[in-house]
């Protein structure tokens, strides 16, 4: 890092938590610390909705899985817009005319204080769970490349979002996020620019999209429907829906976004605008990846991105072995160069015989060369076991480090920041609010007055904050990090939906029957991760119909008064 | 552009926050959004997204 990189990056990050600090500088009461007084207009609350779900991991490990496997996780979002549509009819309305806090109030109404703590207790221990790993990414992949302190980093950004977050509340982390966003977009639109402008003079735009795609890189839409696949149409599809609707529609880092519209409207079109925008922009970050990939066809990648587990092979008995590797891995490296141009040669020529030709060798260079990298993250592996041998995550910033200008590179690590610093803010504001709301003002002190409960929300922020900072001190082994948090969700997201569906549809479930179908849905879920090789997204799916299936069959046997809607004994 | 009536609290541009209080069912909001037209552009922007995306694929398979 050059000093112009230092300046954009402490400048930047700077000036973000100094802006955050300011705008929730007001005095506030309940409804204004957690909600930004619900007045919130569209533009904001989209653009919030957008920061909360992007955090660092996306715009690291997203590139970085595009890099390794193409452009098919985009497929991953197409559930997402019809998910916006059934929540702005549905669950917006409802919230909105309850005037409630957090979604899991809304349950209460409906089925008792029992679903309402279990719902509320799940979702702490998931977001709190993720908030960590969102607050870890960023400072793993940034040590181990530009040989950070991990310890140091993640106190210093968790605590710098702490202190926005915990003194100017949910409209200082709403204010930030719309910046916060322009900056990480911004950040990876200059990346895209510089990695294409990094290309060969002679290849052209067209002809780098063209050997991407020969080499399985663009591969964006695949109709076939396999349960096993992570990623296909019909998973993106139906298991996204799913896992859209309830991290949406259901959890509170997001609902809490769009309460704080000033009204419907501004709220639903906050959602709308969000399922407009947000496949558009992921398949952008993927394509960041995609050209990364094309230019590393040009210049000889590392055969490993994690330089940390680079060097500890390197001392290890095994270096040898790693050595040969990197041998076997640099004439793969030159193969595949001539084949490369071999394959723009014939695309110049319109010689389609030739391009077949140069097409099935590149791929069978291609296919040597993941088995060489394969192998050396086994090598990795048995050096050192439990240790993380995937480097999908350190590949768009090995790249940003390497080749990109300087100050450039200052503005790429502060898009990461920012991104880390927005999900992260909004993680906590969430757990603050629940913790308060849910637990401590429903079950622990009811007739507790605004003043104590906005204290408490600051302290709340503060003591999530150091549980994520903790949290992000010990994790490790994650793989693909943007996997990684997108599976720890989707243990708790179908089960979770299946309360709020049947809250919403249902008149008849009691909170009895809705409390034992959540717990033999996620039983469910549970038994699908660790005994089946289901691809994760269907988790969602199953998670969600094994639980209303099961709440609707208990409901049969459940010999209790149902009363207005089934609603438990009031308790507290 | 029709309109569509919206019931419930904090459905008014102008109304003051009234956090734990109870909700105003009686006035309902009016705006100029032609929901079910949005509704359908998302879904049709989806449509076009998935289609320009396997016309991609294809083109540079």
């Amino acid at each position: 890092m050059r000093p112009i990189d230092w300046i954009v990056l402490i400048g930047t990050l700077v000036t973000i938590v100094a802006y955050g600090v300011w705008k929730g500088r007001h005095k506030k009461n309940l409804d204004g610390y957690l909600l930004a007084g619900r007045q919130l207009k569209w533009p904001t609350i989209a653009l919030s909705i957008m920061a909360t779900q992007a955090s660092a991991i996306t715009f690291l490990s997203t590139p970085g899985q595009a890099y390794a496997d193409g452009m098919r996780f985009v497929q991953f979002y197409l559930g997402l817009p019809i998910a916006m549509v059934i929540l702005s009819i549905t669950a917006v309305p409802i919230y909105h005319r309850l005037q409630i806090f957090t979604a899991y109030e809304y349950l209460e109404t409906r089925f008792g204080v029992g679903t309402r703590t279990l719902t509320s207790v799940l979702f702490l221990i998931q977001r709190g769970l993720s908030t960590g790993i969102t607050l870890y990414a960023p400072a793993l992949i940034v040590s181990v490349i530009l040989g950070w302190n991990i310890h140091l980093t993640n106190v210093v950004v968790g605590l710098m979002v702490v202190l926005y977050t915990a003194t100017g509340g949910t409209k200082a982390v709403s204010r930030t996020q719309v910046h916060q966003l322009f900056i990480a977009l911004g950040g990876m639109a200059v990346a895209l620019i510089i990695a294409i402008h990094s290309l060969p003079h002679d290849v052209t735009l067209v002809e780098a999209f063209r050997v991407a795609g020969r080499m399985g890189r663009l591969n964006a839409i695949d109709f076939k429907f396999d349960l096993k696949t992570p990623y296909n149409f019909w998973s993106g599809l139906i298991g996204g829906t799913f896992l859209a609707l309830s991290y949406f529609g259901t959890d509170q880092s997001q609902v809490q976004r769009y309460l704080t519209g000033a009204s419907i409207t501004e709220s639903r079109l906050g959602l709308l605008i969000n399922g407009m925008v947000k496949v558009p922009m992921q398949f952008f970050i993927l394509f960041v990846g995609a050209m990364v990939f094309v230019f590393y066809q040009f210049i000889a990648p590392p055969l490993f991105f994690n330089t940390v587990q680079r060097a500890k092979v390197a001392s290890s008995p095994y270096a040898a072995d790693y050595l040969a590797l990197e041998a076997r891995h640099r004439q793969q490296f030159v193969e595949k160069r001539v084949d490369v141009q071999t394959l723009l040669a014939a695309m110049r020529a319109h010689d389609n015989a030739g391009i077949d030709t140069a097409t099935t060798a590149l791929r069978h260079v291609q296919a040597r060369e993941t088995a060489t990298r394969a192998a050396a993250a086994t090598l990795i592996g048995r050096t050192q076991p439990g240790a993380d041998n995937s480097d999908t995550n350190y590949i768009f910033l090995t790249f940003v480090i390497d080749f990109l200008p300087a100050g450039v590179v200052g503005l790429v690590l502060a898009a990461i920041f920012c991104a880390a610093m927005s999900a992260t803010s909004s993680g906590l504001n969430s757990l603050a609010s629940t913790t308060v709301v849910d637990i401590f003002r429903r079950l622990g002190k009811p007739h507790a007055t605004d003043a104590e409960c906005v204290r408490l929300s600051k302290l709340m922020t503060i003591a999530w904050g150091v549980f994520a900072i903790g949290f992000a001190e010990f994790a490790n082994r994650l793989g693909s990090l943007i996997e990684a948090v997108n599976k720890l969700g989707s243990l708790f997201y179908g089960t979770i939906l299946a309360i709020f569906l049947l809250a919403f549809y249902t008149k008849r479930v009691s909170g009895t029957a809705a409390f034992f179908g959540a717990l033999i849905g996620e039983g469910a879920v549970v038994w699908c991760a660790i005994a089946t090789d289901m691809a994760w997204l269907w988790w969602n799916v199953i998670g969600c119909v094994v639980g209303v299936g099961a709440a609707l069959v208990v409901q049969r046997f459940v010999a209790e008064q149902t009363g207005a809607g089934g609603r438990e004994p009031e308790a507290g | 552009m029709t309109s569509e009536r919206e019931s419930g609290a904090g459905g008014r541009e102008s109304d003051p926050p009234t956090g734990g209080q109870e909700p105003d069912n009686r006035q309902p909001t009016t705006d100029n959004v032609n929901w079910p037209l949005l509704y359908t552009a998302v879904i049709g922007e989806l449509v076009i997204l998935v289609l320009v995306f396997y016309a991609f694929t294809k083109a540079f398979a």
